[in-house]
């Protein structure tokens, strides 16, 4: 590979150099809307959230070059899920069941837990890091992008998967009403790898990478608050 | 500057009640507060026990503002003066919890029954979301600073105050407010219940005859500062916080890795950061929920991280007392490691009936021990396999 060979990713050129003298950067990324086709997931039913966790992070460590069992030290990759409301479709289910007079289906419990999915990925591609999920109002790619950098520079992990998603919900709808925002919007995920330049560089990612600060500038748009911890960067509408 | 990370307050609510006044004669007693759960209704449930706090208008917001004033309070921080306001407006807040329920049942029953809707908008949801629990503590202080919520169940409370140690160690942050509540609700109580989870009578961990968990009411703030933050407003640290760790089984979604590989791999990490050798841990404080599965993996965690000297390492779990407080006991069980260090004097592990098959540690059985503890290590455990150990150093006074 030519690192010194330009790049266009995101309609920013960047030098392959200067991406190489990046403390970190985003080696691989995956994104999509929740109103898109997803593949099922056993003993996960009746909310798109968690299969939509769990295809967005399969496919973006597909495009990271990795698959089960592929990490050069299992124990050296970090996970974190952020989501301002998690899965707040499981538990209207599960209120529409109760409300009903219906008892509640074992099934129900673990994917009310953010963890649980994150645990089911990290036996499926053999994440053995640390681990995580956060809720945040405001700041929230600066708190996950943050959390992946410290998780480097403080030799706790070599690569780090950061996943955001949201699904709208009775209780996100409620809360946008409540701030006077707009709560028309599909919901969607997106996950990042987050790894160091020359890790990157061996997997020829390099090219495809793009910094912290080309994320936000490209993606985040804190201008609006809506969508969660997604921010704008998944589109409006289409409910 | 010193980076070092100290504790120099804290606040906690337990199902005793708000503060440590009664931790004597409960918690280091080994008496529990398993009853008939009062706060709503069992009538249809399997399990019918829970360890609920008899605090009137109990909510995670109540909870949140008594621990954060009686951390503050020990801390010596008063939100009234104006050179603390400074200080406060710079702390950043870290809370475990996955929202308020109490109030849940109402909105959904407002939303899908319209017509008891009467075209009122259905309140009380807002504080189910999160992060919300965070921003009211945020608020509450004053903070300008960053503020989140960590909803990685039962570990979210402990990595709360995991992330506040690295915020300060790296100079991030010199001040952090971090912890945990959990109030009893329907739906959690309904879902555990589903999974049959759940023990009859009370919680006996790592005991032969013991069927599982109960749930508790309980919440704990921590006020964690550099050392040389805390040393220019002359404030005395409890203790230090010299590592933490957090890990991975990837094993399974709700079941711990049978030999406890991803709670080694968090211990481990613990004490590399601390640079503390196996043999100077005096007490762990077990994630111990009672449940089969998770005393077993648990024990031979121990067993795996500490080798001979296991077996020289009193463990004890105060889930026997409390029950089990989900994202809030990460920090419960911090406050009462501190609590122990600085009393010198271990917590049991109440309504031991006997040894099980494996189960041959020292589990603290015979009632409430002494002995200076310089160095505590307390573990969590969460479904998706999280894990998480903070490690705990006695500063002593001078």
């Amino acid at each position: 590979m030519n690192h010194a060979e330009a790049k266009v990713e995101c309609g920013i050129q960047v030098d392959a150099d200067s991406m190489l003298q990046q403390s970190i950067v985003i080696s691989a990324m995956h994104h999509q809307r929740a109103d898109e086709q997803l593949p099922e997931i056993r003993g996960f039913v009746r909310s798109p959230f968690n299969p939509l966790v769990y295809h967005s992070v399969q496919q973006a460590v597909l495009a990271a070059g990795m698959q089960h069992g592929s990490w050069p030290d299992s124990s050296r990759i970090g996970i974190v899920l952020g989501s301002m409301f998690i899965d707040a479709v499981t538990e209207e289910e599960s209120w529409r069941d109760l409300l009903q007079g219906k008892k509640l289906s074992p099934i129900m419990f673990p994917q009310s837990v953010p963890s649980a999915i994150i645990g089911l990925l990290a036996r499926d591609l053999s994440i053995h890091g640390p681990m995580s999920c956060i809720s945040a109002s405001q700041d929230s790619w600066s708190i996950m992008l943050d959390m992946a950098q410290a998780w480097i520079a403080d030799d706790y992990a070599d690569i780090v998967v950061l996943t955001v998603c949201e699904v709208p919900s009775l209780r996100s709808e409620a809360w946008e009403e409540e701030q006077g925002i707009s709560h028309d919007w599909s919901g969607g995920v997106w996950t990042l790898i987050v790894e160091k330049p020359d890790q990157a560089v061996q997997r020829g990612l390099l090219d495809r990478a793009v910094t912290f600060q080309q994320f936000r500038d490209r993606y985040v748009d804190t201008s609006s608050p809506c969508c969660g911890m997604l921010g704008s960067i998944l589109g409006r509408n289409t409910r | 500057m010193d980076r070092t990370v100290v504790i120099t307050g804290y606040g906690v609510v337990t199902p005793f009640g708000r503060g440590t006044a009664s931790f004597a004669s409960t918690i280091f007693a080994g008496k529990h507060q398993f009853r008939a759960i009062q706060g709503f209704d069992v009538s249809h449930t399997y399990a019918k026990r829970g360890a609920e706090a008899d605090i009137a208008g109990k909510s995670y917001e109540s909870f949140a503002k008594q621990c954060t004033d009686d951390a503050l309070l020990m801390a010596g921080l008063d939100k009234r003066i104006s050179s603390d306001q400074d200080k406060l407006r710079k702390a950043a807040v870290a809370v475990g919890n996955l929202g308020d329920g109490i109030r849940a049942e109402e909105f959904y029953r407002a939303r899908f029954m319209s017509d008891k809707h009467n075209g009122t908008k259905p309140t009380g949801i807002a504080e189910r979301n999160p992060f919300a629990q965070a921003d009211l503590v945020a608020a509450y202080i004053g903070s300008e600073a960053r503020r989140l919520a960590f909803t990685n169940a039962c570990v979210a409370s402990a990595n709360a105050i995991g992330y506040g140690f690295d915020l300060i160690r790296s100079g991030r942050a010199d001040l952090v407010l971090a912890g945990g509540i959990n109030v009893l609700h329907p739906l959690v109580y309904y879902n555990f219940d589903s999974s049959r989870a759940m023990a009859d009578d009370v919680v006996r961990p790592f005991s032969a005859e013991r069927t599982g968990l109960l749930i508790g009411d309980g919440a704990a703030m921590l006020v964690m500062e550099s050392e040389a933050h805390a040393r220019a407003r002359s404030a005395m640290p409890i203790a230090e916080l010299c590592g933490w760790g957090i890990s991975a089984d990837g094993y399974h979604i709700t079941r711990p890795e049978p030999n406890g590989e991803g709670l080694v791999r968090s211990m481990r990490m613990a004490l590399k950061q601390a640079s503390c050798a196996v043999e100077e841990i005096d007490y762990v404080n077990a994630h111990g929920t009672g449940t089969p599965l998770n005393d077993i993996a648990e024990t031979r965690a121990m067993k795996k991280m500490f080798g001979e000297h296991a077996y020289h390492i009193p463990v004890s779990s105060t889930k026997s007392t409390t029950g089990h407080m989900l994202e809030a006991t990460g920090a419960v069980e911090a406050v009462i490691s501190l609590y122990a260090m600085e009393r010198g004097m271990m917590p049991p592990t109440a309504n031991y009936v006997g040894p099980d098959e494996e189960l041959d540690l020292d589990y603290v059985t015979e009632g409430p021990r002494s002995k200076a503890l310089h160095t505590v290590l307390s573990n969590s455990c969460a479904f998706g396999g999280n894990n998480c150990s903070l490690l705990f150093r006695r500063r002593d006074a001078g």
